[in-house]
């Protein structure tokens, strides 16, 4: 999992950096399972592999231009600076993680009853960041709509009048009649004036 | 020692998480490092609720929770970067500078 | 109460299998860890083998039941009737040179067909033929299926992407939105069934609707939720009317233009597979799976048999799996007939069906299904 994040920030072509995305939530959601949540592994795959990377995959399919940055100069101080910052930060965690006393309990688990406790907290004790979160959704679904969508600007019809198409008017002769006993106009007339 | 495991593997994804955002200069991959970010979140939480609270998984619930989050940002914030490419016709975040001083 | 439904499962009168095979290894002296391990791949690849084997049955289908709706007779000079034909189209894809264009993307290139096929195998892990004859009874049973078939999207687009030819390109952005589209009525439908069965497992859902032979299967509960099902699950598997993305007459071949030999075969493989998986699901979720036309509790009953007897069991594990193949058959039929009946829609009509008709009517099923679970719940799973 570690080596697929890494590739997700490090590899230039951000194509593959997509795929090792979905690559990074597979592993995530086996790690779910291995810690007794067999829903939310279910439905990490479901959102994440099936939406957001799908998103993810079709939003880089439409701006992904072949085109190179510009290089800018001495880019690799920066980098150097965030990996000793980010370095430094998992130092920290680390220490705090392996030196605090975590309170293991040893409870009874709810494995394959979790989706009816997730069920009953949503209900009782969590009902209203649940209800936000559904106003939240749509939100996001109405906000990006509008954000992404192309303004529509609707061609400028010219009137009717200033469409001047200048004709020849045909002048009236007579037809040859081609078989005999066939009714024929016998003579033509230029057609109307489409434009008056 | 299973739950210390557990967490230094989130701590580990939030590093890589970060210096995704800092140094990327495809916005895209900005907004991958943000759902990397809340990844190792979640896996934190889910880490917590199965060993220090097994019965009643409250830590799933907020785990469902920023997942849902997670995928509502992703799509608006892949909207915003559309709307910039229209106008910009790049997705350097270098060039996104019209706020700086 | 779903906390004793748990304890239900324990008391199934179903065959053993696992159990009897531990005993007969134990008995030839092995230890019983050695035992377990060694029982552990074999339901896998009986599975396996049975799909791949359901696979080349279903194309040999396809050709004579395609052949007698236009009036001919298809392939019947390839062994008795025709039925070496798969085998034949298998060689010929294994012999196939395995083409990778130019400037295609190697690693994406290779990877497209399986992360497409591996999910639909991948499923087969939570379809039941009988009490206890499935690979595993996993408490999220259906939703797994819904979750794996959501990965298939990625596939298809790292088949387009990688392809380098706008055709395929093309052809795979419009797979991928047909096949995200239609996840949601599909999980909806699927849905309503689970809020009726109060359970994922697909076990618990076939026994919800025991009991009373035929008139006990979700079809008669569901009327609009089975057309839902059949329509997004044939628009998931990319069947005709919904096969724009991989027609000939259409974008080349979309995504699998560029594609030959064995990949092509993967994609051709997982398509079938796809078709019978969905087959076998909605039978389990609206036929009833394996439960035949009266109940075999009654039948055992009126010859007055005892259910546990061993010849019995046997007999009822056996029915049970012909009773799955059969309702599964009867499917893939329908939709062999389906594709050479109707015409193909377009993609702007097809994503316009999936999110502004379907979408709304599963959802008006699931309130449908939600209202009448309260007013009667000893019809609609209390």
């Amino acid at each position: 999992m570690i080596a697929t994040a890494l590739g997700v920030v490090l590899l230039e072509n951000i194509v593959y950096s997509a795929f090792l995305l979905g690559a990074v939530f597979v592993s995530i959601s086996g790690m779910y399972v291995l810690l007794n949540a067999g829903f939310v592994a279910a439905a990490q795959i479901l959102i994440y592999v099936g939406a957001v990377n799908v998103l993810i995959l079709f939003g880089i399919m439409l701006v992904n231009k072949q085109q190179d940055f510009v290089p800018l100069r001495n880019v690799w101080l920066g980098r150097a600076a965030t990996a000793s910052v980010c370095a430094g930060l998992f130092a920290l965690l680390s220490t705090m993680i392996l030196a605090t006393p975590w309170a293991i309990s040893s409870g009874p688990i709810a494995g394959d009853q979790a989706i009816y406790v997730i069920g009953r907290h949503f209900f009782t004790d969590y009902l209203l960041p649940f209800e936000l979160a559904s106003v939240l959704l749509l939100m996001a679904l109405i906000g990006a709509i509008v954000l992404a969508r192309r303004e529509l600007v609707p061609d400028e019809q010219l009137p009717a009048k200033q469409r001047p198409v200048l004709t020849l008017a045909e002048r009236p002769r007579e037809l040859v009649a081609t078989a005999p006993g066939s009714l024929e106009r016998t003579t033509t007339t230029s057609p109307p004036d489409q434009n008056a | 020692m299973q739950l210390q495991y557990f967490l230094l593997l989130a701590a580990a994804l939030f590093c890589i998480g970060i210096y995704g955002l800092v140094t990327s200069r495809n916005a895209i991959r900005v907004l991958m490092s943000i759902e990397l970010l809340l990844n190792s979140v979640n896996l934190n939480l889910m880490a917590f609720s199965n060993y220090l609270d097994p019965a009643e998984i409250k830590g799933q619930v907020f785990a469902v929770f920023v997942i849902t989050i997670a995928a509502a940002e992703a799509a608006v914030g892949l909207a915003i970067v559309l709307s910039i490419y229209r106008n910009r016709d790049t997705v350097d975040m270098e060039q996104f500078n019209l706020l700086k001083w | 109460m779903p906390y004793q439904l748990t304890l239900l499962k324990t008391m199934n009168p179903g065959i053993d299998l696992q159990g009897s095979f531990v005993q007969v290894l134990t008995d030839l002296g092995l230890p019983v860890g050695v035992a377990k391990v060694v029982w552990i791949p074999l339901p896998m690849l009986v599975v396996l083998v049975g799909a791949t084997v359901a696979v080349l049955v279903t194309t040999w289908l396809e050709r004579k039941i395609s052949a007698a709706a236009q009036q001919r007779i298809g392939p019947e000079y390839a062994g008795p009737l025709g039925m070496l034909i798969p085998v034949a189209d298998g060689l010929k894809l294994l012999f196939k040179e395995d083409i990778i264009p130019m400037k295609a993307d190697r690693w994406l290139f290779t990877l497209g067909p399986a992360v497409v096929v591996i999910p639909v195998f991948l499923s087969f892990l939570i379809v039941p033929f009988g009490h206890n004859l499935q690979i595993t009874d996993l408490g999220i049973g259906i939703f797994l299926w819904i979750a794996l078939s959501s990965i298939a999207p990625i596939g298809l687009l790292m088949a387009g992407y990688s392809s380098n030819n706008k055709y395929s390109l093309l052809g795979g952005l419009r797979a991928a939105a047909q096949s995200i589209s239609y996840e949601i009525p599909l999980a909806l439908s699927v849905l309503a069934i689970v809020m009726m069965s109060n359970s994922l497992s697909t076990v618990d859902i076939v026994e919800q609707q025991a009991g009373f032979g035929i008139l006990g299967w979700n079809i008669w509960r569901q009327p609009i939720g089975f057309l839902i099902f059949w329509i997004a699950a044939l628009a998931e598997c990319e069947r005709l009317p919904f096969d724009l993305p991989e027609a000939e007459e259409e974008l080349v071949a979309g995504y699998q233009t560029e594609y030959a030999g064995m990949k092509f075969g993967l994609f051709y493989l997982g398509s079938y597979v796809n078709l019978v998986l969905s087959a076998l699901l909605f039978a389990v979720l609206y036929l009833g799976g394996w439960e035949f036309l009266v109940p075999v509790g009654a039948i055992a009953d009126w010859i007055g048999v005892s259910e546990t007897t061993a010849w019995l069991q046997v007999l009822t594990g056996a029915l049970g799996i012909v009773m799955t193949v059969f309702k599964a058959y009867l499917l893939i039929f329908l939709a062999i007939l389906l594709r050479w009946t109707l015409p193909r829609v377009r993609i702007d009509q097809l994503l316009d069906l999936g999110w502004k008709f379907l979408l709304p009517i599963s959802l008006v099923n699931l309130l449908l299904t939600a209202a009448l679970k309260l007013t009667f719940p000893v019809a609609f799973g209390g």
